[in-house]
């Protein structure tokens, strides 16, 4: 059975060193993210949102305490523990897509099964269904170029989920996109939550974004301020 | 799709700038490929010579001649096998702005010294009989289009004849091939005592007395007995190996192949530079994208393989193409050049070594790109910290 949990952050401290400044980002800081979680974390520039999500994604890491996926610690992983972590089970949704210029919408959303042992046959239908999931079957052979804003955070997303994983990760999801476009963003999400079962982190400053999470977290100066109910 | 494709993609993301790369890279491998196939065609005969057969010519320089009875005395050297003699004829074939490496020589004695020459029994037994009969390498023939029973008229560059005419009849009497040394092949060969009969000058004169031995160990000695015995001449001579002596005939258009690596290291240098520099740029370019790729679990050897593949990719291609146009004007220019033209080929050593070259310089231009790629922090190639 799995841990009621997806991360459970232990006294978990982040310091950078920067020139002859060591700037304190989290100094014990602690959060439960159950399985299944939407959650929405906001907060001004530098309150350390962007940091949390790299903790959480293991593309950083803490400078003391853990972090427990699944109710196992992924702070002592190796660099490559790490990519195959990831790999299993993290999708990140960023605010710029960062899709693969040279690629198409499909090519860009196998990317992550080249990592897996699925045959060429089975990624081609993992990657139709993402596509399809997302609304974007019929943009599979074009090129993030030849496609808007929306339909390129859809291609990311459709990335992000090809590989079934547990959790999304979203940094600024809807930040460069118009409130519509923004809102059929949210949409996909919610619908991945809630006929998914997908546990979704969304770092934000849009609070639209909170209309469609479970709760709200505040983070400032490395804090959480407020917590609101599980909805 | 597979990571193979997603290296080529790479590529091709700015088409300029890798057509550009590529044809760096293809100029450098094709002045390699092409000097390199002129370096050792340059140097085959020396390879090809045997120890066993030493060469003696006029101290001086071996322009100049020796009697031709010189020969008689080195057969008496104890130790020495067969002599043979021959000189400089400076034949050409209609046009005088193309040469043939046409030498007098006596025909039996050649063939002992030269065992590995060969050629049909009943032509070899005509071109000894023939007075005026040449033996043609099988290169030269089937350039000019000479077969057995052909007369042919060659004009000397050097002699005149005593008529005053400057053109000589000549049969041709046998084709050779020669498996140890295809150089040998575009030579033409004509009997030496037809060439005394005729020349207003040189006569009872050769250019080099060719000798074979008993064994390699003594060449030294006999080299020695050979020279004093023709001390204090009016024609002292020096005596040394076949390959020595081509050696020294090859050095005197300058060190070939000092100029070859110079002009290839240059070559090479300013490729590795450019090819290296520019991919730096198209990887530094690529940062957030490499940061992706490592936040969907790509990890950092599968970065690291994946841009020194593309470096790779780009390396071989270039240089396949380039000795493939090497080999394309190899062998135009050996139709043209008489003499070594039939050992000017790209051999698959040239091919390979080239092959060799391009994987080293992928490997060198896409090392610190590579190393870059693969250590770069994906917080940091987000730009996220």
């Amino acid at each position: 059975m799995s841990d009621p949990f997806s991360f459970q952050l232990r006294q978990v401290s982040k310091r950078f060193v920067k020139g002859k400044e060591a700037i304190t980002i989290f100094d014990g800081l602690d959060l439960d993210v159950p399985a299944g979680d939407f959650v929405a974390i906001m907060g001004p520039s530098g309150s350390g949102k962007t940091t949390l999500l790299n903790l959480l994604g293991g593309i950083d890491h803490v400078t003391s305490g853990q972090i427990l996926f699944d109710g196992q610690r992924v702070d002592t992983l190796t660099e490559n523990q790490l990519s195959a972590w990831r790999a299993a089970n993290i999708g990140f949704i960023f605010q710029f897509y960062n899709l693969m210029p040279v690629l198409t919408a499909a090519q860009n959303v196998e990317l992550p099964l080249l990592l897996t042992r699925l045959g060429q046959k089975d990624r081609r239908k993992n990657v139709a269904t993402a596509l399809e999931l997302v609304g974007l079957s019929d943009r599979a052979k074009h090129y993030p170029r030849e496609m808007s804003g929306g339909q390129q955070q859809r291609v990311a997303i459709a990335r992000a989920i090809v590989s079934d994983p547990q959790v999304l990760l979203c940094d600024e999801p809807t930040g460069d996109l118009d409130r519509t476009t923004a809102d059929e963003v949210l949409g996909i999400l919610k619908l991945l939550n809630r006929e998914h079962g997908k546990t979704i982190v969304v770092v934000t400053h849009d609070p639209e974004v909170t209309r469609h999470t479970k709760r709200t977290l505040h983070l400032n100066k490395g804090v959480f301020e407020e917590k609101t109910a599980l909805a | 799709m597979n990571q193979a494709m997603l290296v080529a993609k790479n590529l091709g993301r700015r088409k300029l700038r890798t057509f550009l790369m590529l044809v760096a890279i293809f100029i450098a491998f094709f002045l390699y490929g092409a000097l390199e196939c002129f370096n050792r065609a340059f140097h085959s005969s020396e390879n090809a010579a045997s120890a066993e057969r030493l060469v003696t010519v006029n101290r001086i320089n071996f322009t100049m001649p020796l009697p031709v009875n010189y020969a008689g005395r080195v057969q008496q050297v104890p130790g020495v096998r067969a002599v043979t003699y021959q000189s400089w004829f400076g034949g050409y074939y209609k046009d005088q702005r193309e040469p043939l490496f046409m030498m007098a020589v006596d025909p039996a004695t050649y063939l002992a010294v030269y065992p590995s020459v060969q050629m049909p029994a009943e032509q070899r037994r005509a071109w000894l009989a023939n007075r005026t009969g040449l033996a043609v390498g099988k290169t030269t023939a089937a350039k000019y289009g000479w077969k057995v029973g052909d007369r042919i008229p060659i004009s000397s560059n050097v002699y005149m004849k005593k008529d005053g005419g400057r053109a000589w009849e000549f049969d041709v009497s046998a084709v050779f091939s020669d498996p140890d040394d295809s150089a040998r092949e575009g030579l033409v060969l004509m009997g030496h005592d037809y060439f005394d009969e005729t020349v207003t000058f040189g006569r009872d004169q050769v250019n080099m007395i060719v000798f074979s031995t008993s064994s390699t160990k003594q060449n030294d000695a006999i080299a020695k007995a050979v020279d004093a015995l023709f001390a204090n001449s009016e024609a002292e001579t020096t005596t040394d190996t076949a390959a020595a002596f081509n050696r020294a005939f090859a050095a005197q258009f300058g060190n070939i192949a000092l100029i070859i690596t110079l002009v290839v290291a240059t070559a090479f240098a300013a490729i590795l530079m450019i090819v290296g520099n520019t991919m730096v740029m198209s990887v530094r370019e690529r940062t957030r994208e490499i940061g992706v790729l490592k936040t969907l679990g790509f990890r950092s050897s599968t970065i690291l393989g994946q841009i020194l593949a593309e470096s790779l990719l780009l390396a071989v291609v270039g240089a396949v193409l380039g000795l493939g146009a090497a080999d394309g004007v190899i062998l135009v220019a050996g139709k043209f050049l008489q003499g070594f033209g039939s050992n000017l080929q790209m051999t698959a050593a040239v091919f390979l070594g080239g092959v060799g070259w391009a994987v080293l310089l992928g490997l060198v231009t896409g090392a610190v790109p590579a190393w870059s790629g693969m250590r770069l922090q994906i917080a940091t190639a987000l730009g996220r910290r």
